[in-house]
């Protein structure tokens, strides 16, 4: 037992150790200040991203609203059909009694013989035979209705169909939008860990990017001027300042050490 | 009760009633109908009194006929098929006349007839049809005449 507390003693007060250590980053100030910029681009992103969804969600909750507006419709549709078939019944009613009284006109004619009852067989004739165009029309209105209404059926079962895709739609866009906020809550903490980690000011770093960038332009700029005149004397006094102006931007771009 | 069968009737009869007085042979007068599921039957104008909308019918118990107020008074209902339709009033006459063929009746109204009313046939065409031996010919088809007597015996 005693071995064993000792062993784990010392192998505790190893892992203290190491931690203390100091240890040599392959991080140059430059790559942290660059790391810093990277995470507020991705952090812009996912705020855009956010917003964007945020967008999309709402698109898709008016579109199931302009579809509950449009089954509206068509169910006030269903009503005017129904007012429509029931208007055909006493047309039809009405005709199938006309057709009745030309029967018995003929009826009547015939009855009363030739030449007499003659005009009142060719009227009840006549007569009939425009009813049954009548009764034609009216049959032919009243399936036109009834395609009509199953037309209505099917569009109103596409209708549902498309309002549950649309509300999943929009339940999923919600769900996303939820999510991206949590990645950026999330993206945000790990800055402030890197803030912690690296012991760098990000408004710092950036700047220090900023500049980095403008010297980098300048002796670049610079560098071209003196190949274009190089017996030219102008850029002599300049000569020290861009040597320091190398040395701080090669001291930028070195690996830290540790501790710093 | 035995009836004459009008196809036994003379060829060359003359017609006995007003109406067919002045008619040529080959023309009847009367009510072509429609018996489901689809043959066509000959009523004559002498057998055929009018058309009735669709009146309710009481069925009779124990009994094939149904019965029907129409006017005010009673009628029997003799139905040639299940369906729904208009009542079609004739006048029968128990001694064997208004068969239906179209040949010879009473003169007169007799009064003996009796009217019956027949459900379940449709009215296709009412007027002048061209004889064609005892039937008449519609639309290009024979019709035959109904037996109304018959039917209404049982």
């Amino acid at each position: 037992m005693d071995r064993k507390k000792r062993l784990l003693d010392g192998l505790m007060g190893w892992i203290a150790e190491q931690a203390r250590i100091p240890r040599e980053s392959s991080v140059s100030a430059l790559d942290e200040a660059k790391l810093f910029e990277q995470q507020e681009a991705v952090i812009a992103a996912s705020t855009r991203a956010v917003s964007l969804l945020g967008g999309a969600g709402a698109r898709a909750t008016q579109q199931r609203s302009a579809l509950d507006g449009v089954r509206e419709y068509l169910h006030r549709q269903s009503e005017r059909l129904r007012e429509l078939r029931a208007g055909v019944l006493p047309v039809k009613d009405a005709l199938d009694r006309i057709k009745l009284i030309a029967f018995n006109a003929g009826l009547e004619g015939a009855r009363l013989g030739e030449p007499t009852g003659t005009p009142l067989l060719l009227v009840a004739e006549e007569v009939r035979a425009l009813v049954e165009r009548g009764l034609e029309g009216a049959e032919a209105y009243a399936a036109h209705i009834a395609q009509l209404e199953a037309e209505r059926d099917e569009a109103l079962a596409e209708l549902d169909q498309a309002r549950s895709h649309a509300g999943a739609i929009a339940n999923e866009l919600l769900s996303a939008q939820s999510a991206q906020r949590q990645l950026s809550d999330e993206i945000t903490s790990l800055g402030k860990q890197l803030e912690r980690v690296t012991g760098t000011d990000p408004e710092l770093a950036k700047s220090v990017t900023d500049a980095a960038r403008h010297a980098e332009g300048l002796l670049a700029a610079l560098a071209k001027l003196s190949s274009r005149a190089p017996g030219s004397t102008a850029l002599e006094p300049l000569v020290p300042l861009i040597s320091e102006l190398k040395g701080v931007l090669r001291g930028l771009s070195r690996a830290r050490g540790g501790g710093q | 009760m035995s009836t004459p069968d009008p196809a036994d009737s003379a060829p060359d009869a003359a017609p006995s009633t007003p109406s067919d007085a002045h008619l040529p042979r080959e023309f009847k007068h009367g009510l072509v109908l429609s018996v489901p599921p689809g043959s066509l039957v000959f009523i004559s104008a002498q057998v055929a009194e009018r058309v009735i909308a669709r009146p309710n019918v009481s069925p009779v118990p124990n009994s094939r006929l149904g019965m029907a107020l129409i006017e005010g008074r009673v009628f029997p209902v003799v139905s040639l098929s299940p369906e729904l339709t208009e009542l079609i009033l004739c006048r029968v006459n128990p001694h064997g006349y208004g068969l239906g063929g179209g040949g010879a009746a009473p003169t007169t109204e007799s009064t003996t007839d009796e009217l019956v009313a027949l459900s379940g046939a449709r009215v296709v065409a009412s007027g002048k049809f061209l004889a064609v031996g005892r039937g008449v010919e519609h639309a290009g088809e024979l019709v035959e005449p109904l037996d109304l007597l018959r039917l209404a015996d049982g």
